[in-house]
């Protein structure tokens, strides 16, 4: 039986246990994008609803009841954690590695199946829209999808097309030609640094925005599985509702034969 | 060698230092990491008012030369003389205002007094802020005071506040130094280092936040099972809804962790049966008090409005996300550091320190549901008693953890002698260091306003204010005089000048206008208004954009102003 007794040395372990346990529950809110999801969590009502006064575009969500109760939560971790320290240190090191590892475990998953199921979903859209299909070159403009660029680019490629590349912001078109890349090396594309630009082929520029059924990554993935699981029948409904692109072709010479142009 | 020793004397009995160090390494990379997602910054430290390190510096010089002279003082002086004198001290500090006050968040207090004053039962008024506040903006109407005086009971409230914190955290902690240190701290954040003047918003009053404090007052005289302390919940939760039920619930897990704690304690010597009947016996009086108030207060307020109203937060309006650079999840690592010491130092301190300091605790938590809601850096000033309070209990208990101690060494002696105090000045330090700009600006402009020969600013709802004046003579011409007049202003506080001094009864639920939620409830209300024959005085531009369509029955509609547009209904042409 340990004591009951405190001494002065334990209340240094009790302050980082304590300061642990904080960190751990603000990874958990936030770098896995749970705060994301506990966020979406309020009525919504159709445009026109609620008085215009009403600042409506402030939400939280249920983030009253779920800080409220982490507090707790908050307080038995670290209890826990100091009383079994008494017992045994190493056991206390494995559960802190062991959660470590879970929280940025789960944080590697949210992001790899999040994007996973945005991809598919640019992917799927691409593939249903008719001005798309014809163009030999498509480029991504800055999305607010939050969809890692880099990555799109990449699997999109491997899904639709090899010509397809980013778009810097700053309106200088960043070309990644296929067979360059492989090689690590890539051009700034614009009229003057690549001049046989308009030879390629029936160009298309597409903004992608977040679609009606566009959720935070926590949120996505658990809907993402429980159709993958429970009624595939229904994914590709939902994944086309999760994004929503806007095409824009773009005028080229060599787009002369192409009917959208 | 020295450092060597130090090591070795913050290593516990028994402890391997290699898996120390390894602890040390996971556990310390979480803080670090954690420091790198927020950086550490005081809350609402972009808003105060830029000085350089020189005024800093000279605020900090005279805020330790204060405390030397305090020290000084009190060691000549008897305390209640010293405590009369803080008590002088702050009156100025709460009495002075720095600016003038809201009149739309007084307009929301003021529209369900004046219900209440022309009679609407209460089932029938919405109360943004719960009936309390109400109530005594009512007794404020009824005795005739000035309407933007009513500040004056904020500024008593926190007078009061501060005092009974400042003077029971004499008798709980164990230097008296600390108390005087809390409260310098308290003056600091809650009045001066606030953004905006502590009297600006009255929903952030004590008399709205803090009257946990009420309980806790009970508590320190009568006990913890004391049917008082029931009495005074269950008065929370009828008085003041949302926070009495959240004070009321930091009072149940009050009584419960007590009960679990006799009931262990009472393992040695009864059987179990015989420890629950004694802990049911403790705990059915005021739980059965408790849940008699909520039944009552249930049917009282029962009402088919009271759900819409509730869909605030459903819809989150007014409801904001807590950032992920709050200085918030900072101050989160005090409480399991509270409770962890509580509860071990339990058989070592007083039963009262003990069920005070988890009050507090227990408290605090559920006052942050405040800023849980809306999670605005600002919100944490308006709580901050609580917040401030259960950081210097954990500081009296580093102390007393300290001081029970019976090692003996170099280290340990200075630890005991200044650790707690210096942490305490070093607070005050920071705080006077890094809001020297909000307090230097709170308090020339406290100057300003004593050589004006006031202690308030203008006062918004003073009457014969000639717009109200002018508006009322052309909506009375125009309606020879008719009582049945609705006013509906985005300008919460003008509609309830409108109201008050034109002698007209607010009619439905919601009032102020700016408190419907609904399109479609709010045109059912005009149009039932319309069909009545009452008169509408509306925005001219709320009427063109939502209800110059949806409205029928409308008969002639006269500007009165550029905004307001006074609309007859066809029955009362």
């Amino acid at each position: 039986m340990y004591s009951r007794y405190i001494k002065p040395q334990t209340l240094f372990s009790i302050i980082l246990m304590s300061i642990w346990a904080v960190h751990f529950v603000h990874t958990m809110y936030y770098l896995d994008d749970v705060s994301g999801w506990i966020w979406n969590q309020n009525l919504v009502y159709p445009d026109g609803t609620i008085a215009p006064w009403q600042p409506i575009g402030e939400h939280d969500g249920l983030e009253i009841y779920v800080l409220f109760i982490s507090t707790f939560l908050l307080i038995a971790l670290t209890y826990v954690l100091s009383a079994m320290s008494r017992f045994s240190i190493r056991r206390v090191f494995a559960i802190l590695l062991f959660l470590s590892f879970c929280e940025q475990a789960m944080s590697l998953m949210l992001w790899f199946y999040g994007t996973r199921a945005k991809a598919e979903s640019i992917v799927l859209n691409i593939k249903q829209n008719t001005t798309l299909k014809q163009a030999s070159i498509i480029f991504i403009d800055n999305d607010e999808f939050l969809l890692d660029i880099s990555y799109s680019v990449i699997s999109l490629r491997k899904h639709i097309s090899p010509h397809i590349f980013s778009v810097a912001s700053n309106d200088k078109t960043q070309l990644i030609i296929p067979n360059l890349a492989q090689e690590n090396q890539s051009i700034l594309l614009n009229q003057t640094s690549f001049s046989h630009i308009n030879l390629l082929g029936c160009q298309a520029k597409i903004v992608i925005f977040k679609g009606d059924r566009q959720h935070d990554l926590f949120g996505l993935v658990i809907r993402y599985w429980g159709m993958l699981l429970f009624k595939p029948y229904a994914l590709e409904a939902y994944l086309s509702s999760l994004t929503y692109l806007r095409v824009t072709p773009i005028h080229s010479d060599a787009a002369q034969s192409c009917s959208a142009w | 060698m020295r450092i060597s020793r130090f090591i070795k004397h913050l290593i516990p009995t028994g402890w391997r230092l290699n898996w120390l160090l390894a602890i040390l390494i996971v556990i310390l990379a979480g803080p670090c990491l954690y420091q790198q997602i927020i950086s550490f910054r005081l809350p609402m430290v972009t808003e105060s008012p830029m000085v350089d390190w020189f005024i800093r510096m000279k605020m900090v010089l005279i805020i330790w030369l204060f405390l030397f002279t305090v020290y000084v003082i009190s060691k000549k002086t008897p305390i209640r003389w010293l405590n009369l004198g803080f008590g002088l001290l702050l009156l100025p500090c709460c009495f002075i205002a720095t600016s003038s006050i809201s009149g739309i968040d007084y307009a929301y207090i003021f529209f369900p007094a004046l219900k209440i004053l022309q009679g609407t039962p209460v089932f029938d008024i919405y109360f943004q802020y719960d009936l309390f506040l109400a109530l005594i903006a009512t007794i404020w109407i009824k005795l005739g005071f000035p309407l933007g005086e009513l500040q004056s009971a904020g500024q008593l409230s926190y007078v009061i506040a501060l005092g009974a914190v400042f003077f029971i955290s004499q008798k709980l902690f164990r230097r008296n130094f600390l108390s005087v240190i809390l409260l310098i701290v308290l003056v600091l954040i809650r009045i001066y280092a606030s953004t905006w003047d502590i009297i600006f918003h009255f929903q952030a009053t004590p008399l709205r936040l803090d009257l946990w404090l009420i309980v806790f007052v009970i508590i320190w005289l009568k006990g913890p099972f004391h049917v008082l302390t029931g009495f005074a919940c269950g008065l929370l939760i009828f008085w003041h809804r949302n926070f009495g039920i959240i004070h009321t619930i930091a009072y149940v897990q009050l009584l419960l962790l007590l009960s679990f704690i006799q009931y262990t304690q009472y393992s040695k010597r009864l059987p179990s049966k015989q420890r629950i009947q004694i802990l049911i016996k403790q705990l059915l009086p005021n739980l059965l008090i408790i849940l008699a108030f909520y039944i009552a207060f249930s049917l009282l307020f029962r009402n088919e409005n009271a759900n819409a109203a509730s869909y605030y937060q459903k819809i989150g309006i007014g409801f904001l996300p807590m950032s992920n650079d709050s200085f918030f999840w900072y101050y989160m690592t005090i409480f399991p550091i509270a409770f962890i010491l509580l509860y071990h130092m339990r058989e070592q301190v007083c039963e009262k320190y003990l069920v005070m300091g988890f009050f507090v605790l227990f408290c605090t938590i559920g006052n942050c549901i405040y800023y849980f809601g809306r999670s605005h850096d600002g919100n944490l000033f308006n709580i901050s008693i609580s917040l401030i309070f259960l950081l210097f209990y954990v500081f009296d208990l580093v102390d007393r953890l300290l001081f029970q101690s019976d090692e003996v060494s170099w280290i340990m002696t200075l630890l005991k002698k200044r650790l707690v105090p210096f942490m305490a000045i070093l607070l005050t330090s920071l705080v006077t260091f890094t809001y020297a700009g909000q307090i230097t600006a709170k308090v020339s402009k406290q100057f300003d306003t004593v050589l004006s020969g006031h202690i308030h600013h203008s006062d918004p709802f003073a009457p014969q204010q000639p717009e109200i004046i002018n508006i009322l003579q052309i909506v009375k011409n125009i309606t020879r005089d008719s009582a049945n007049v609705q006013i509906f202003d985005e300008n919460s506080e003008k509609e309830f000048l409108l109201y008050f001094y034109g002698n007209y009864k607010p009619q439905g639920y919601f009032h102020p206008f700016t408190s419907w939620i609904f399109v479609d409830a709010l045109t059912t209300h005009l149009q039932d208004a319309l069909n009545k024959g009452d008169y509408i005085l509306l925005q001219t531009d709320v009427y063109n954009d939502l209800f110059a369509k949806r409205l029928v029955n409308v008969g002639l509609t006269y500007p009165i102003d550029q905004r307001l547009t006074l609309i007859a209904s066809a029955k009362s042409r």
